[in-house]
């Protein structure tokens, strides 16, 4: 079953030459799915859009089964940490949880007790003197003290320390446990590869990449090698997805299975496969442009 | 707390220091009739009078100067004159601006709205903070405009219930229509101070077009100072009823765009 399917998805801005463009996307219920992309990429926008914060201009969005836009059936189902984690600077801590309390829906106190703990605050301490990290806090006991089906995270660790970045990401962890589906954006590549099922990058409002990380991870493999040597290896012999030269050397992200690579080593035995990580995907797509949709 | 107290409770000190200072000034006005009769310089209008010629060929001076002493001696024109007509309605331009220009603005400037839109439907946040704000514009308007029948228990004249219940009224009505052009204006700019520049070029505009010859009935404040009720003793009732629906379309409009909003 699919969380969130999303087809022809496109976006434009007043004043911005930024557009969104997603083809094709599904994501599996129960899963865990990574969003990854530099500044500016789209990963807020695409949010955005999953909570009807801001309208598509065309395409077709469903999310659990509904229309983003149908949010009364949605609003106890979902919920959602922005990236901007602004909250009432006019209110301390503890009215804020009071309210939060009042117009959440499926609010539960013990829970928030229980993450007052783990996001240690001060009750007295009026919002407005709360740092960005500590804003991130609040705002974890916020989106994680109620039930949902669905948690949408934009930048859920930003501003944290080590410490708290580790919490968070446990509280994730256990939410997937429990079988919730879970989507977040992130810089970090790390938690993005120790928490999620799935992933997709995006660069300049396109989807470059995006599949189960396994797969990737098996479908994909890295090539370095001496810039003068690429001559010696004729093109149609690499599904090549993105190059990127550096000094003397060349960094070639592959497409293919172990039998393409033990092909490739076989037909050329000065090159070396290699595994990837999110990480070196990540630079060789972002840096070079890749692929486009 | 739900949304609407949260509402109610973001306007608490606004909405009180606003009623507090309706109901002071209404009671130093109020309660000072004998004294504004003292200061009045009876001579000096009388003076005044003879040197505006079409007034001489309306009235002559010996009836003019009977009906203006009339008019001093009662109560009800100096509250209609003095309150409603004078400092009342002018408190409740800058309730209806003071009340309501953050009401969507800020949550827009501070970016707060992604908690409220994450967690109610578009149309809960509009009705919550729309009752909220006219409710509390609409508290000021009824203890302004009961308050000389209050004040009238105290002192040493009477004052028509129900004269005030029809300019709460027409008060009420004619705020409406104002308070949703602010309404407007709150949804459609990202800032807090853009709704404050453009209501007060609105209610300026407003205010001169309605001196425009021909053009008297599109001034909205001279139903707010309740003039008409005051000669007739009715409510101007198609002219509310034209604000009304005029204020409901607006109010709509808002709507339309705040249901259609990218935050």
């Amino acid at each position: 079953m699919h969380a969130v399917q999303i087809k022809e998805l496109c976006k434009s801005y007043k004043n911005s030459s930024f557009t969104l463009q997603i083809t094709d996307l599904s994501l599996e219920a129960g899963s865990v799915f990574g969003l990854l992309g530099p500044n500016g990429a789209g990963k807020t926008s695409l949010l955005q859009l999953l909570m009807d914060i801001v309208r598509p201009d065309r395409g077709y969005i469903e999310i659990l089964g509904h229309r983003p836009f149908e949010r009364e059936k949605l609003q106890a189902k979902i919920s959602y940490m922005p990236e901007n984690k602004n909250l009432y600077h006019n209110m301390t801590v503890k009215k804020m949880l009071d309210y939060a309390s009042g117009i959440i829906p499926g609010w539960d106190n013990d829970k928030a007790l229980e993450l007052k703990n783990i996001f240690p605050l001060e009750g007295k301490k009026s919002i407005s003197t709360l740092s960005y990290g500590e804003k991130t806090q609040f705002y974890a006991i916020l989106t994680f003290a109620r039930s949902a089906d669905l948690f949408i995270l934009d930048e859920p660790t930003r501003g944290l320390d080590p410490i708290m970045q580790e919490q968070m990401l446990q509280l994730i962890k256990e939410k997937s446990w429990q079988g919730k589906t879970i989507i977040f954006s992130s810089h970090q590549l790390g938690e993005i590869e120790e928490s999620v099922d799935s992933f997709a990058m995006l660069r300049k409002g396109h989807m470059v990449l995006n599949g189960n990380l396994d797969d990737l991870k098996s479908e994909l493999f890295l090539l370095k090698l001496e810039k003068s040597k690429i001559s010696a290896i004729p093109p149609s012999t690499l599904d090549i997805i993105a190059t990127h030269h550096q000094h003397k050397q060349s960094l070639i992200l592959c497409q293919g299975g172990m039998e393409a690579r033990q092909k490739l080593q076989a037909d050329f035995a000065f090159l070396n496969p290699e595994n990837v990580n999110i990480k070196d995907i990540f630079l060789l797509l972002m840096e070079n442009g890749g692929e486009e949709e | 707390m739900s949304l609407l107290i949260k509402e109610l409770w973001d306007l608490r000190w606004r909405g009180t220091i606003l009623l507090f200072l309706t109901l002071l000034t209404g009671y130093f006005v109020l309660s000072n009739y004998e004294w504004f009769k003292t200061v009045a310089d009876i001579a000096q209008i009388e003076q005044g009078l003879k040197q505006a010629p079409f007034m001489n060929q309306l009235l002559d001076m010996e009836t003019l100067n009977q009906q203006l002493l009339e008019l001093f001696n009662n109560i009800d024109f100096y509250v209609w004159s003095q309150w409603f007509g004078k400092n009342l309605y002018q408190l409740i331009l800058l309730a209806i601006i003071i009340l309501t220009f953050p009401l969507f603005a800020r949550e827009t400037e501070q970016n707060t709205n992604y908690f409220l839109l994450s967690n109610r439907t578009r149309k809960q946040i509009f009705l919550s903070k729309i009752l909220a704000s006219f409710f509390s514009i609409l508290l000021i308007i009824a203890a302004g405009s009961i308050l000389p029948v209050v004040i009238a228990l105290f002192h040493d004249f009477n004052f028509s219930l129900e004269q005030a219940l029809m300019y709460g009224l027409q008060l009420s009505i004619s705020s409406l229509f104002l308070y949703s052009v602010v309404v407007f204006f709150s949804i459609i700019f990202n800032d807090v101070i853009k709704p404050v520049i453009a209501s007060v070029i609105v209610f300026i505009a407003i205010g001169l077009m309605g001196k425009i010859s021909g053009m008297l009935y599109l001034n909205i404040y001279r139903y707010m100072t309740g003039v008409d009720i005051f000669f007739t003793s009715s409510i101007q009732t198609t002219a509310m009823i034209v604000i009304f629906i005029l204020a409901l379309f607006i109010l709509m409009g808002s709507w339309h765009i705040f249901k259609n909003k990218d935050f």
